[in-house]
């Protein structure tokens, strides 16, 4: 069944400098139950996609085209207000880069969850502790966590305790943006068994946003790399780790360091464009090496190249 | 066979006990900073509170090496590093450094008599620091954040020509240009007189850093410690940067100590890897063989929960090994540090209770090459 539905999306900031198109015409599915990953570089887009489905771009960005149907409404069209009421939070929710620090630091992580739950779902404050001590043992916190204040926690145990927040109102879809970049290893490896079981107890839907394709493959089915705005490749993972058909998606797989096999490590040469002035056409032909004429210039289609898993590549004329 | 540091030792009986080629060495480094005390604590003139980040430190550095240091965040790495440059003043312990006899020369002009040398040999945790100029020119940092490690009001070439000023390298302006654009070269900036007037803000994370590197290798620098020089770059362009940085250690015979959380970049770059766990060391070996077969539990359970880019992953969960949390530097676990978060100490009844939490073990030889601090393994 699909969830969410991203047609054609166009999200620009209209800065000084020019028109940043941050997100350039993406569109993609998510079905329910499914984790779905989004791979790219800093400052590829991944993030503002993420705010768009939100519909919490910053000035100047906002979005300029397109549609993000949830079930039956746009998203898009919908005003704050109605956005605030019935899609943030009760049917997307999102878990933002470096929650540890989105956490109010003097209000208690009770007050924190409560709060959300007596606003949002109108119950009593008891209610609302019930809830929020279930929320706190589906996460893996003790319950006495929920009498202390941020700082007397450790970065996991923040982590965890946004992601109860975020779970409070039973959201459909979960949006978590670099959740692990600020954790260490063995408390990554926790939270992302975390979100493993999460998504397949509660079947819902989950958005991973990250850099690191390791962290990216030890959770979901689906991946979208995104480069410079763009979707280069999406596909089932088996389908993208195993068989990456975009030359970025195999530059960047073989850029990955591995633990049990020595490999030579090779980079991509270049740098990732500026998206005020992105190359013309494709937009990775600089860093290509494969760059044809017709790269230079015609943008490439959208082309299927196996089960579910399209490139945007000329190598694969359609 | 046990090859445990002991206490007390002269100096020159370490310096005769050092393997051979050995640039660096450190014996039982210590750094604590202390905190400020409470109303009553200050009352009851109890002895201020101390983080000790780094304690207890031992280890080797050859000539030509890449010696990695990992561990979580907080563990002491980034501190033990900048001791071991003396960016820090270490609260004991010795570091061992075999300098250029140019630094020697220079020395005597300064008519620094109170450093003694034995072997060609300095302990650099005894140097007066009007005397540590000369050795800082051999010695470099790179550090992790490429935006705050370049003074954003100068340009490229003050940034680098400041360094030869500093260390009086070079007469004449045309001399020091000339070897600011040589070096641009050497680190891949070309053309070398486009970079050169451009301030870091014009710079990506990767050029920036390899500005700092620039910076190390304009003194001639032999031994650079690179803070976690790839974490804050793009995937794509790690690689481009850890390639460059060993194409110029075998070019220039530089030894680096690499310090990283990221045990999968410090397996392929590095020769030997130290595993650092609250301020000590408490496995060593050969990158490969640290990988392959870990021995110390805090290893195996930092080994086990790395993610790889493998998509059959998702299927199952990551077993942790470790429970629990990282403990305060300030109050550390008596005995074996890790004991409180260790599992393998339950299937070892027999040190349990007697050693673990008694006990800190000494960093010993299991096999050769192969050290671990860890009573499973060691003689009791």
């Amino acid at each position: 069944m699909t969830l969410l539905k991203v047609n054609n999306l166009k999200t620009y900031f209209y800065t000084y400098r020019g028109v940043v198109k941050a997100v350039d015409n993406v569109s993609f599915d998510l079905e329910k139950g499914v984790a779905l990953g989004l791979m790219g570089e800093s400052g590829c887009g991944k993030s503002t996609l993420a705010y768009s489905i939100m519909k919490i771009v910053p000035p100047p960005g906002r979005i300029a085209e397109g549609q993000i149907r949830l079930g039956d409404v746009d998203i898009t069209k919908m005003s704050e207000s109605q956005v605030r009421k019935q899609i943030r939070w009760k049917r997307i929710s999102m878990v933002f880069q470096g929650a540890m620090n989105a956490l109010t630091p003097v209000y208690t992580i009770e007050r924190q969850i409560t709060e959300a739950l007596t606003h949002h779902a109108g119950v009593s404050k008891e209610e609302a502790r019930g809830r929020m001590k279930q929320l706190l043992e589906l996460v893996g916190l003790e319950p006495d966590i929920a009498k202390r204040y941020p700082h007397e926690l450790s970065g996991g145990q923040k982590q965890r305790a946004f992601i109860a927040m975020a779970l409070t109102l039973n959201p459909d879809i979960l949006i978590a943006d670099e959740p692990t970049t600020a954790l260490d290893v063995v408390v990554q490896a926790q939270f992302l068994n975390l979100l493993k079981r999460l998504v397949r107890d509660l079947k819902m839907s989950l958005i991973l946003i990250t850099h690191d394709l390791s962290v990216i493959a030890e959770i979901v089915n689906q991946v979208i790399v995104m480069y410079a705005g763009k979707i280069a490749e999406k596909g089932p993972s088996e389908e993208v780790y195993w068989k990456p058909a975009h030359p970025y998606t195999q530059g960047l797989l073989q850029s990955v360091p591995r633990l049990k096999e020595s490999t030579k490590i090779q980079w991509i040469e270049g740098l990732p464009p500026d998206l005020v002035n992105p190359p013309p056409a494709c937009r990775f032909h600089p860093r290509c090496k494969y760059a044809m004429d017709i790269c230079r210039r015609e943008a490439p289609v959208e082309t299927r190249v196996g089960q579910d898993h399209y490139v945007s590549c000329w190598l694969y004329p359609p | 066979m046990t090859s445990q540091i002991q206490e007390n030792q002269t100096f020159k009986d370490i310096v005769n006990r050092l393997p051979a080629e050995t640039l660096l060495s450190t014996q039982n480094l210590k750094k604590y900073f202390p905190l400020r005390r409470t109303l009553t604590e200050f009352l009851k003139r109890t002895p201020s509170p101390q983080v000790k980040a780094v304690d207890d430190v031992t280890l080797n550095i050859g000539f030509g090496e890449i010696f990695g240091l990992v561990g979580e965040t907080g563990c002491g790495k980034t501190t033990a590093g900048k001791v071991l440059i003396r960016l820090y003043d270490p609260t004991s312990g010795v570091v061992l450094f075999r300098p250029r006899k140019e630094v020697m020369e220079e020395l005597q002009r300064q008519n620094a008599d109170s450093i003694t040398e034995y072997k060609g040999y300095v302990d650099l945790a005894d140097v007066p620091t009007k005397h540590l100029r000369p050795f800082k020119k051999e010695m470099q940092m790179v550090f992790q954040d490429p935006y705050g490690s370049l003074n954003p009001r100068f340009r490229v070439h003050d940034i680098l020509e400041e360094a030869l000023i500093i260390h009086a390298v070079s007469g004449t302006k045309e001399e020091r240009v000339d070897m600011v654009l040589r070096v641009l070269e050497d680190v891949r900036l070309t053309p070398p007189d486009e970079f050169m007037d451009r301030f870091p803000h014009m710079l990506s994370g990767g050029q920036r850093q390899r500005i700092s590197l620039a910076r190390a290798l304009i003194l001639r620098s032999r031994f650079i410690v690179a803070d976690e020089p790839v974490s804050m770059i793009d995937v794509s362009l790690r690689a481009g940067l850890l390639q460059l940085m060993m194409d110029l250690k075998k070019k220039y015979d530089l030894t680096y100590l690499f310090i990283t959380h990221d045990v999968t970049v410090a397996k392929n770059f590095c020769n030997r890897i130290g595993v650092m766990y609250l301020g000590r060391v408490v496995e060593m070996t050969e990158s490969n063989e640290l990988i392959e077969t870990p021995l110390h539990p805090y290893t195996q359970g930092l080994v086990a929960a790395i993610p790889e880019p493998d998509p059959s992953n998702r299927l199952g969960f990551r077993k942790i090994l470790i429970k629990g949390e990282v403990p305060s530097a300030v109050y550390i676990p008596p005995g074996c540090r890790f004991h409180p978060r260790c599992i393998a100490r339950d299937q070892h009844p027999e040190i349990k209770y007697a050693y673990c939490p008694v006990k800190d073990p000494p960093l010993m030889e299991s096999s050769p090459g192969h050290y671990v601090a860890c009573w499973i393994y060691g003689k009791k």
